[in-house]
């Protein structure tokens, strides 16, 4: 019940807000031109080489960009605050505020990207494996940004420290993910690194909902 | 059981206040710092001048005796972090927040050395200043992660919560350290094996280990005397308007 409401709650705030939802897409859109002009003096055939990796880590860029809207909203109008206080489930609570805001802001990207890949010139197979492991590996960035916005959710300046702290967390995934995507694009086996991806995920579904709260309830004391 | 162990060890924890701590550590003081150079003097006196010559790299296998004891010491900063930082979230001490941060500085500090060491010394063995290797990566991002606890310190106006918030990224670090290793580890590496690390029978030449032994131990107690020392100065600092401190 409470997780249709949390999750109800921030579609409809995202409906009302007008074109929030396409942000994302047209940024991950503009990312791809600049790397293209920017690369275009490599040859052609290790820019398709290259291709993949880009979008993977176009999206990991993005993912870093919305981490703070995760608890922005709720903190600013004190929702945050009665919701700490009141609930006696907090940890529950903030996995599905996590959720919908993987749902909202990084969602569309992971289904744009591999569709814009394939209209660069991308192998379907590739393709396939750049979907999967944006599908495992952008939840799992949500989880970790979400204790670096928790702990910096009460600065005035966050914006560059929640970079610095998610980025030497996030290179796992991203060591995971691009070996992955490389290793499908040359025709090689790639389980091993998406179990690992998998592996990755279910530590931090165990680890954030703990840490997250302790955070918030530092930042609000 | 365990109850009795948590009530024990509350006992324990309650007694140190920072006055305590302060006269602690000023009694400590004096024995790490004599520890410290007798050990790094005397590591260093072996190492250069009577540890011999590496028939491979010559003489400029000697900065190993900086090196080495300087990523062991980046390592143990840490650990030394996350054991405050979980003590401080535990039992909210407020000394243990004061070390926790401390030991991140220091532990940045002898991270940073072991980089720039390292990258001296691979000068001369590779011919580029910098490889992307498994180990050199790890402690890289080993860097900035102490940095992004301490910049996460200072960007709190208010230091207890700063320290706080440190707390846990240290905490969520530490989960996250072996995985990072194992996940660069990924990379084929063309860094020489450890060379000390194999415990039944270490491929370096007893006069060349034992140098770095004493270097080891010199450092870490050179890191135990920073640690205190930068840990007292902030204590009296924060104390600063207290009958204790003022009696100082």
């Amino acid at each position: 019940m409470k997780i249709l409401n949390i999750i109800t709650k921030e579609f409809l705030l995202a409906s009302r807000s007008g074109y929030e939802i396409f942000m994302p897409i047209v940024y991950f859109l503009i990312i791809i031109i600049f790397f293209n002009i920017s690369t275009s003096y490599v040859e052609k055939v290790i820019m398709l080489e290259l291709l993949p990796l880009m979008i993977w880590i176009s999206c990991l860029l993005i993912c870093i960009l919305n981490l703070e809207t995760i608890f922005k909203e709720d903190y600013d109008d004190g929702t945050l605050e009665m919701f700490l206080i009141k609930d006696d489930e907090i940890e529950l609570s903030i996995l599905i505020k996590i959720l919908s805001h993987w749902l909202l802001s990084n969602l569309p990207i992971v289904i744009v990207a591999p569709l814009i890949a394939m209209v660069l010139g991308l192998d379907t197979t590739t393709t396939l494996t750049l979907f999967v492991t944006l599908l495992i590996g952008t939840p799992t960035m949500s989880l970790i940004g979400s204790i670096a916005a928790a702990l910096t959710i009460s600065l005035r300046k966050n914006k560059i420290l929640v970079s610095i702290i998610v980025l030497p967390l996030y290179i796992p995934i991203l060591i995971f993910g691009t070996s992955a995507v490389n290793n499908s694009f040359f025709k090689m086996n790639y389980s091993v690194e998406l179990t690992l991806m998998l592996f990755l995920f279910f530590i931090f579904l165990l680890i954030t909902p703990l840490a997250c709260s302790k955070a918030l309830k530092i930042s609000l004391d | 059981m365990d109850y009795k162990l948590l009530t024990m060890f509350k006992l324990l924890f309650e007694k140190i206040s920072p006055k305590k701590f302060y006269y602690f550590a000023t009694s400590l003081i004096p024995w790490a710092f004599l520890f410290s150079v007798i050990f790094i003097g005397y590591g260093l006196y072996l190492g250069l001048f009577r540890a011999p010559t590496d028939y491979q790299q010559g003489e400029a296998f000697r900065i190993i005796y900086v090196h080495v004891p300087s990523a062991w010491l980046s390592l143990f900063a840490y650990t030394s972090v996350f054991i405050c930082s979980l003590i401080s979230i535990i039992w909210k001490i407020k000394v243990f927040e004061v070390l926790s941060i401390a030991s991140a500085k220091n532990g940045a500090m002898f991270t940073f050395l072991a980089l720039v060491t390292g990258s001296i010394w691979g000068k001369p063995m590779w011919g580029t200043w910098w490889v992307w290797d498994a180990r050199l990566t790890s402690e890289l991002i080993l860097f900035f992660i102490y940095l992004s606890i301490i910049f996460l310190y200072h960007a709190y106006d208010d230091y207890r919560k700063g320290a706080k918030a440190a707390n846990i990224l240290a905490i969520v670090g530490f989960i996250n350290i072996p995985i990072i290793h194992f996940s660069v580890e990924w990379w084929n590496t063309l860094h020489q094996g450890p060379s000390v690390m194999k415990f039944s029978s270490p491929s370096i030449a007893s006069e060349m280990l034992y140098p770095l032994i004493y270097t080891a131990i010199g450092f870490t107690f050179y890191f135990i005397l920073a640690v205190l020392l930068s840990a007292r100065n902030t204590l009296l600092e924060r104390e600063k308007n207290t009958s204790w401190a003022k009696s100082i």
